[in-house]
């Protein structure tokens, strides 16, 4: 038997950071009588749907006092009692770290734009959510909410000319026209051109891997897909100026011929 | 010119502004001016064709007015010579005047204001007026388009030409005063330059569907690849001028659809062989 050599060069695992959808609990009031009844009613009528999905609690909706009324460790423990699975705090304040801590979840920092999906329709400006918030104690005290559940679709009906940049920085991207030569197109999420793609498109250009590029006439500088690219010249004989999905497949682009039956598959 | 400021005329429907421009160089963007607004005056419209190609004058040259120049542009601009005195009269047709552009400065001479007042003024006086525009997209292209209210882009039935066009019809669209005040857009027309159907057919040069559909503006017309262009150029007469020139009558039809006429499209097609030069294989 040989000896396990430790020091061995070769990487048996990678660190790498990855944009995902989580639920995030934004709390808006801290009151125990008040909070946790309201939790186990809204999330006791959906417990398949939350079962064992990890759980972010967003505390950017509550001052310092309130925060430093809850108690987290009695909170992550009623929403592992609820199936849900709490794995950090975003939004708390630095004094409330330790405790944080101690309640065995991890700390995020608060982010400023996010487009959050609420339950009321009073509250419908995500940019001034925080705000709101505070302005409508009355209103239900939470709010679950999925990241980037509702991102917008930007729909451009012009040609996108030589020189010209349109950027989708939150959703889908919908082209009624041509991309040409020399302009870019970039989305967060799909790219659709219902003409011509003659331009560069990059989709999912916050590393979104799902996002995929459709074109009814593919003849593209370049495509992206979260960061994977393919320039023209790569582009085989069987995809160029064909209708085709581009996507991502094995860490690779993946071109598929569409509104026929054949199917051309390229990497 | 003195130096009241005019009022702005919105939305008249005299005095239309047009600036002829296509990003690239060589593509017959001045040949265009002249002949362009040669036809309309023919037509019987009061034209203006103004020089925006500070420092490579050469619309003076097209239009056969060059050793008649005293004051250009630039001069009015700057209030060391009246409008009047800039302005040249074309000794061919009664209705065509000429405001050339100066040879000594450079582009960064044009002030946005002292062009606006210029435009502004002509048009009190004027059924249309043509803005050659430079090639590029600097000041001088920038300045030419600012305050158009149609634009010819004159293109070559070639990748970089038509490249260069789409980036200037992506510019009208946002650098211009119609933009920047939310008027209706700049009327685009597509001109396309130097058509050889011949080549086309060869596979040489790009057909006009082809830069009709990456361009998608509305189509004017072509100007076929022809001798009487350089003949014409190199004597000082708009194209539109000289007879029996094919290249002259293309302009015409241009200049009438231009108008609102309906005109049939010529040389798009490979001239038909006589039965002659068929029998005897030419």
């Amino acid at each position: 038997m040989k000896p396990i050599d430790t020091s061995t060069k070769i990487p048996v695992f990678e660190l790498k950071g990855s944009v995902l959808t989580i639920i995030v609990l934004h709390i808006k009031e801290t009151d125990a009588d008040c909070l946790y009844p309201q939790l186990e009613k809204k999330i006791g009528q959906a417990r398949s749907f939350f079962k064992n999905a990890p759980v972010l609690i967003d505390l950017s909706g509550v001052d310092e006092e309130g925060q430093a009324a809850l108690d987290f460790m009695y909170l992550a423990g009623t929403l592992r009692k609820l199936g849900l699975v709490p794995v950090g705090v975003r939004g708390g304040a630095a004094c409330q770290d330790e405790r944080v801590l101690h309640a065995g979840l991890g700390l995020l920092p608060a982010i400023k734009t996010e487009r959050m999906a609420t339950t009321s329709a009073d509250q419908q400006s995500s940019e001034s959510g925080s705000q709101e918030r505070k302005n409508h104690p009355e209103s239900s005290t939470i709010v679950t909410s999925q990241v980037c559940a509702v991102a917008t679709t930007k729909v451009i009906t012009h040609p996108v000319r030589s020189g010209q940049q349109v950027f989708a920085p939150q959703g889908d991207l919908v082209i009624l026209s041509s991309v040409n030569a020399g302009a870019e197109v970039l989305a967060a999420g799909n790219i659709h051109v219902y003409g011509a793609l003659r331009g560069r498109a990059m989709a999912g250009i916050n590393g979104d891997v799902t996002a995929r590029i459709f074109s009814l006439q593919c003849n593209a500088e370049l495509v992206a897909v979260a960061g994977e690219y393919m320039v023209n010249e790569s582009l085989s004989e069987g995809v160029l100026n064909q209708s085709v999905m581009i996507s991502l497949k094995d860490g690779g682009l993946d071109f598929q011929v569409i509104g026929s039956s054949s199917t051309v598959h390229e990497r | 010119m003195n130096k009241e400021i005019f009022p702005r005329k919105e939305e008249q429907t005299s005095a239309k502004v047009v600036v002829v421009t296509s990003g690239k160089g060589g593509v017959g963007k001045t040949t265009t001016s002249a002949a362009f607004a040669a036809g309309l005056a023919v037509r019987g419209y009061k034209t203006v064709v103004i020089d925006f190609d500070v420092g490579l004058r050469n619309l003076d040259l097209i239009m056969g007015c060059e050793r008649r120049v005293v004051y250009d542009l630039l001069n009015v601009i700057h209030g060391e010579g009246s409008l009047n005195q800039a302005l040249i009269k074309d000794k061919r047709v009664g209705n065509l005047f000429i405001l050339p552009a100066s040879q000594t400065r450079d582009k960064d001479a044009l002030s946005m204001e002292g062009v606006g007042e210029v435009i502004s003024t002509l048009q009190q006086s004027f059924d249309y007026i043509i803005c050659d525009s430079p090639a590029g997209i600097e000041k001088g292209a920038m300045t030419a388009m600012y305050f158009a209210d149609e634009a010819l882009v004159v293109t070559n039935p070639e990748v970089s030409s038509v490249r260069d066009s789409d980036r200037i019809i992506g510019m009208l669209a946002s650098k211009t005063r119609r933009a920047e005040q939310d008027l209706p857009p700049v009327k685009e027309h597509l001109v396309i330059t130097r058509y050889d159907p011949i080549r086309v057919n060869k596979g040489d040069m790009l057909s006009a569907d082809d830069v009709q559909e990456i361009l998608a503006i509305s189509f004017l017309g072509v100007v076929p690849e022809s001798k009487s262009v350089l003949a014409a150029s190199n004597a000082g007469i708009p194209v539109t001028l000289t007879p029996e020139s094919d290249a002259g009558e293309a302009y015409f039809d241009m200049v009438d659809r231009f108008l609102g006429q309906d005109r049939p499209f010529r040389f798009m097609d490979v001239p038909r062989r006589s039965i002659f030069s068929r029998l005897f294989g030419t």
